[in-house]
């Protein structure tokens, strides 16, 4: 079984190092949580270990991927990788409205701002997991090759999301602290945990609409088809000789599945030789795509 | 027997409408009848109750669809259409799970519970209409398992509901439907994680296990496929159906009607075993695969 490459490797590293970094934020808030006994503070740290376990999960998948242990796929390793974007996807967007509804709760129960001194705590560890997500995103982002894999790719995105977001709140925080006014305090407050809200819904949701049609089998679009029904002509294939086309998207890779009844073809040594072209040309033109030439083996009435 | 047909019969044909309607009025009355009671056992069931409901919903909902043609374009079937639903609905239980533990932790923990003993007498009156109605679907005897655990969890919720009920002292009364309201947590998550399991594996183009390729493998040579014929064989899943790909030398065919009608004699042994099988036969001549 071959091992990573060193690329590989640092790619691992990159994503592990600010996971573990994450973990040890995690750990600290539940501490506080326990510490304080605050409610809200416990609601948080699961909300983080949350996000948490998809990141190991995607590690998992990714040093899977590298050490080739997903050889068993035979249709590819692409659903997978769509699997590790809804899960990254769908946990964005419950953190999202998971801080939402936490802004909600807290404008509903006209509470104060937190204290001067707890707001000072708050841009403390702010600045620590700001200083976190900058590091991870700029060890992920020169790790980042073209043609990586898409669970890295997803992983980077979601790092970036955290990073603009953590951002967001680190300004927001900063002048909730400082300001003299509660008022004020209690609106930046509010503002930041809002956009924090916004950024990770919208993300979410964009990336659990992106990979979903593929985890489905949706068929290919019709202009992708008619490519296909275009590069079966210049293989030699007519229309009539077409039986059926079945398509569907695993990742990035299509998968073409086509019925043919090849007129000329006497022997099946003349048959096999002209599928294997068909198939080598479709390959070619749709980028290495997983292309299935399967024989005609209905009975004449179900045809 | 058609598609047409077999899918009819696999929704149950009219008989699943009713059922379902039934349902979906016990679901009205839990959902107007747990605010009025504030029982934490109750909330947990309705959410139990509901999103089992959506399950059988959609899933009636979408062989109906089929049915009438308007997801025709699904060409490799519907099936990760629904695997994709069940997926939704076992992380809406595992959340819904956690949530009630949650609540169910923090009243064993403050003691400050929001239910009267009228409250929890209508929860346990309307708990009893949803296992009354459980227990009227065990009656043809023999019903699989999964029905049999639910009514049997129902009444374990029912005693609880009861016993909170019937309490003089409030602490038990509250213990009681802490205890309940746990239980059905309990519940929720570990259905939720099992259908997440078996929702995920389906999603990723799995492929069998060994035991099921072994067996796909002896249907083939009780077809009359010989070892060395088969030169690749590609499975995967997808909810209840199982795609196969089968690459066959034919060199024992001389000509290719021949091989043609031979893979035809095959695929219909295939199918004539099993009927979620969609096999589809390429013909290669060893050595000349492509790419």
């Amino acid at each position: 079984m071959p091992g990573p490459t060193r690329d590989q490797k640092s790619k691992e590293a990159a994503v592990l190092y600010t996971s573990l970094a994450d973990l040890a934020v995690v750990t600290i808030l539940f501490f506080f949580a326990v510490f304080t006994s605050s409610l809200t503070l416990l609601s948080e740290a699961i909300r983080v270990a949350l996000m948490l376990l998809v990141e190991f999960y995607g590690l998992f998948v990714l040093r899977a991927l590298h050490r080739d242990r997903l050889r068993r796929f035979r249709f590819g390793i692409g659903k997978v990788e769509q699997m590790c974007n809804l899960a990254i996807g769908a946990a964005l967007l419950f953190s999202g409205f998971w801080v939402a509804h936490s802004v909600v709760a807290a404008l509903l129960s006209v509470q104060a701002a937190s204290t001067p001194l707890g707001l000072a705590a708050a841009a403390v560890i702010s600045a620590v997991n700001l200083l976190i997500n900058l590091l991870g995103w700029l060890a992920m982002a020169a790790a980042a090759r073209d043609g990586d894999s898409a669970i890295y790719r997803a992983q980077l995105r979601a790092r970036a999301v955290k990073l603009a977001a953590s951002a967001i709140v680190q300004i927001a925080i900063t002048i909730a602290a400082l300001a003299k006014d509660p008022v004020v305090a209690t609106l930046f407050d509010g503002i930041g945990a809002a956009f924090v809200a916004g950024v990770m819904v919208t993300i979410g949701f964009k990336m659990v609409a992106e990979c979903l049609p593929d985890l489905l089998d949706h068929p290919l679009p019709g202009e992708t088809k008619k490519e296909i029904e275009a590069a079966l002509l210049s293989a030699g294939i007519a229309g009539e000789e077409l039986l059926r086309l079945r398509t569907r998207c695993s990742g990035s890779l299509p998968q073409v599945e086509l019925t043919l009844a090849p007129a000329g073809c006497a022997s099946v040594t003349d048959y096999c030789r002209r599928v294997t072209a068909v198939e080598n040309h479709l390959k070619d033109h749709l980028g290495g795509a997983d292309v299935s030439v399967v024989v005609d083996a209905r009975k004449p009435a179900e045809t | 027997m058609t598609q047409r047909q077999a899918l009819s019969q696999s929704t149950g044909g009219t008989a699943r409408g009713p059922a379902l309607a039934l349902d979906a009025g016990l679901l009205c009355i839990l959902l107007v009848a747990t605010p009025m009671t504030g029982s934490l056992t109750l909330l947990g069931e309705t959410l139990r109750s509901a999103l089992l409901f959506l399950r059988e919903l959609s899933d009636w909902m979408t062989k109906k669809k089929l049915l009438a043609g308007s997801l025709a374009h699904y060409e490799f079937g519907v099936e990760k259409l629904a695997q994709a639903w069940t997926l939704a609905i076992a992380l809406a239980m595992i959340i819904a799970g956690l949530w009630i533990a949650g609540l169910a932790l923090d009243l064993i923990v403050t003691g400050e519970s929001q239910t009267t003993s009228g409250g929890l007498a209508l929860a346990a009156v309307t708990l009893a209409l949803v296992t009354l109605r459980s227990g009227l679907q065990m009656l043809p005897f023999a019903q699989p398992k999964p029905r049999a655990f639910r009514f049997a969890s129902l009444l374990v919720m029912q005693s609880m509901i009861t016993l909170a009920a019937l309490a003089d002292d409030p602490s038990i009364a509250l213990l009681a439907d802490s205890f309940g309201a746990a239980f059905v947590a309990l519940l929720m998550t570990a259905a939720g994680a099992r259908l997440f399991s078996t929702a995920a594996v389906d999603l990723v183009d799995h492929p069998l296990n060994r035991k099921s390729e072994a067996y796909i493998a002896e249907l083939l040579l009780e077809a009359g496929v010989e070892e060395e014929e088969l030169l690749d064989l590609r499975t995967r899943r997808s909810g209840r159906d199982i795609f196969v790909e089968l690459t066959i030398n034919p060199s024992r065919a001389g000509s290719f009607e021949e091989a043609r009608q031979r893979m035809g004699q095959l695929r219909r042994a295939l199918a004539e075993q099993r009927d979620d099988l969609d096999v589809a036969i390429r013909l290669r001549a060893p050595g000349a695969d492509s790419g």
